[in-house]
């Protein structure tokens, strides 16, 4: 064998392993864990305008004067969700605080006295998952024809979505 | 507005979550509501050049203009352009600061003693 010929075989069996050792992909593996927590979420715009009685209707036992400017919004991803409403102290006597509560995606139990509804009490029920965006709440606070004046007093409600 | 902060408090919800660091079920919001009664009597002052109204028999704040007659004078005025109600003010304030207002005075501009009548 020539010398020629001995460095050309060589330099053969020098590349040839490198070549049989290139890579033309490679992968990694990686495991994630996803869950969905519990989520529910409601929030008001703000305070419902003053109810003050100012006027009498001839021939009415009861004196009422209603406000709907206030919305609430909702989201959830349970079924089976109610909203509930409570108040933080009693209403005077002889007056009476009522409020509703629009709903498109639930049942509204309409017009619920919350009046003494230090526990809360059902104003909205058969929520599943989902939102409801700017649903009216209504109140209504209603004076018997025998109460006297009653000076502006303010009571905080509480509005729960719940299971 | 209101959709803004209802979103934002939506993904506030959501990066919670991703944290890992709560799950609700349940969710509470507070609204403070407001209400008064007030008997509609109207208030009527005797003549005088110069007649003072007790408000406090009024309650509380307005929900509507009252209606001032000052003798034959048959004219509906706003309480803002009643003396002794700083002028600046405009009704509207006015109206939300009067349960704080004891009085306020009505002057004839003319000799003859005004009969005033306010009501609602």
């Amino acid at each position: 064998m020539s010398p020629k010929s001995f460095r050309f075989l060589l330099a053969c069996c020098i590349l040839f392993p490198l070549v049989a050792l290139s890579q033309t992909g490679s992968s990694v593996v990686q495991t994630l864990t996803v869950e969905v927590k519990p989520v529910t979420k409601i929030a008001v715009s703000g305070n419902p305008g003053a109810l003050f009685i100012t006027d009498a209707n001839a021939g009415s036992d009861v004196l009422s004067v209603s406000d709907n400017n206030s919305k609430y919004s909702m989201m959830t991803n349970l079924d089976n969700m109610k909203i509930v409403a409570s108040i933080n102290s009693p209403m005077p006597t002889g007056t009476r605080l009522m409020v509703k509560l629009e709903s498109s995606k639930g049942l509204s139990n309409g017009f619920v006295d919350v009046s003494n509804a230090m526990s809360p009490v059902d104003v909205v029920s058969g929520l599943g998952k989902g939102s409801d965006l700017d649903q009216a709440i209504t109140y209504t606070f209603a004076a018997n024809a025998s109460v006297g004046q009653i000076n502006a007093d303010a009571r905080v409600v509480t509005l729960t979505l719940t299971d | 507005m209101k959709l803004i902060r209802f979103l934002l408090s939506l993904s506030v919800l959501v990066g919670c979550v991703a944290a890992d660091i709560c799950a609700q079920t349940s969710s509470s919001a507070s609204q403070t509501v407001t209400f008064g009664v007030h008997r509609s009597t109207p208030v009527v002052v005797a003549s005088a050049q110069t007649s003072t109204i007790s408000v406090s028999e009024m309650g509380f704040e307005r929900t509507s203009p009252l209606k001032i007659t000052v003798g034959s004078d048959v004219r509906s005025h706003v309480l803002s352009e009643i003396s002794n109600v700083p002028s600046q003010r405009s009704f509207a304030e006015y109206k939300s600061s009067l349960s704080a207002v004891k009085s306020f005075s009505i002057k004839s501009s003319s000799a003859e003693k005004p009969v005033v009548t306010l009501t609602e």
